[in-house]
């Protein structure tokens, strides 16, 4: 009896530490924080491809709105500062752009990088 | 035998002594520990509803966006109207792809897609409804989640350049309070009309 309590005692607390790192949100925002960086990402994109069909030109720096570049999904008292770079393999009419989005999360570095070919009109 | 019997006899108490208040303990403590695995399995519910609901709302715009002729977006009681051109008999006339190459395929039917935000942005039960030309109703596409209950606090769109839609949408749960707010932008190559009000 003695022996049945304290090793269904362990078993208890292993299954409750297991249970209990399952973290919410709000404990690990990564993928809330992926998902918005690839929105942001799209954003830059559209944008370039407006750029490229009216005017016919491709421009690297970010030309989405400087607000989109904060946020503080799950972060409310640190928000998180995106980091927004593009580079650009031409090759003629069409231009294979590649989009990087950067943060810092608790001293940790994380990116995400999307691709789209552009057409740009001439 | 008969020592046997007397010992045996008095043990039972000393055991149940000993047992009663080790199961007790034992039973508190696996209450607690389900309580708060329960608690924080809510939170982690609540917060994945969120997210998903946030992305579920832009991933459709980008899609309905992308192939739009026109586009009418109202700022007033926020409501954006799509409109696409599609064909009447799919299956007979789209059945020959090289009839459709040849421009004897004419796409007259025009199709809506709407989503308008009902209630009040910030206020409860306020929640994005999305509609189909074929329906008369527009059906809510979030919100009505007992594990998950959200309202929309903020859903805002901008023209930033030319044949570009720029989305922002917040939400927040009931459950947990938290936010979640996603901005992103649409190219439209086809659009030929984009009005805001």
């Amino acid at each position: 009896m003695l022996l049945n309590v304290v090793i269904l005692t362990l078993i208890t607390s292993f299954a409750a530490m297991i249970l209990l790192n399952a973290a919410p949100r709000i404990k690990n925002p990564q993928a809330a924080l992926r998902l918005t960086a690839i929105h942001l990402a799209n954003e830059q994109l559209s944008m370039m491809e407006s750029l490229a069909a009216e005017e016919g030109r491709i421009v690297s720096s970010y030309l989405g709105k400087p607000e989109d570049l904060t946020t503080e999904n799950f972060s409310e008292t640190n928000p998180i500062e995106f980091t927004v770079s593009t580079t650009d393999n031409s090759s003629g009419n069409l231009h294979h752009v590649t989009v990087k989005v950067e943060w810092t999360f608790k001293e940790r570095k994380d990116f995400i990088e999307v691709e789209r070919t552009i057409r740009v009109v001439e | 035998m008969l020592n046997k019997k007397f010992r045996s006899g008095g043990f039972v108490f000393a055991e149940f002594a000993i047992a009663l208040p080790l199961l007790i303990l034992l039973g508190w403590g696996l209450a607690t520990v389900g309580m708060k695995i329960f608690y924080l399995g809510k939170i982690q519910l609540a917060d994945y509803v969120l997210e998903e609901e946030v992305h579920d709302v832009l991933s459709r715009l980008i899609y309905d966006a992308r192939a739009a002729k026109t586009l009418i977006a109202e700022k007033e009681v926020p409501t954006l109207t799509f409109t696409y051109r599609t064909i009447n008999e799919v299956h007979s006339k789209l059945g020959n792809i090289q009839s459709t190459a040849n421009g004897d395929v004419i796409a007259d039917k025009t199709e809506t897609r709407l989503y308008i935000l009902a209630g009040d942005a910030g206020k409860k039960d306020s929640k994005i409804n999305y509609k189909r030309v074929d329906e008369y109703l527009a059906n809510p596409i979030t919100g009505d989640n007992y594990f998950g209950e959200t309202r929309v606090t903020q859903f805002e769109f901008d023209k930033p350049a030319e044949k570009v839609l720029h989305v922002t949408l917040e939400m927040q749960s009931e459950v947990t309070g938290h936010k979640i707010k996603m901005s992103t932008a649409v190219y439209m190559p086809g659009c030929e009309s984009f009005k805001i009000y």
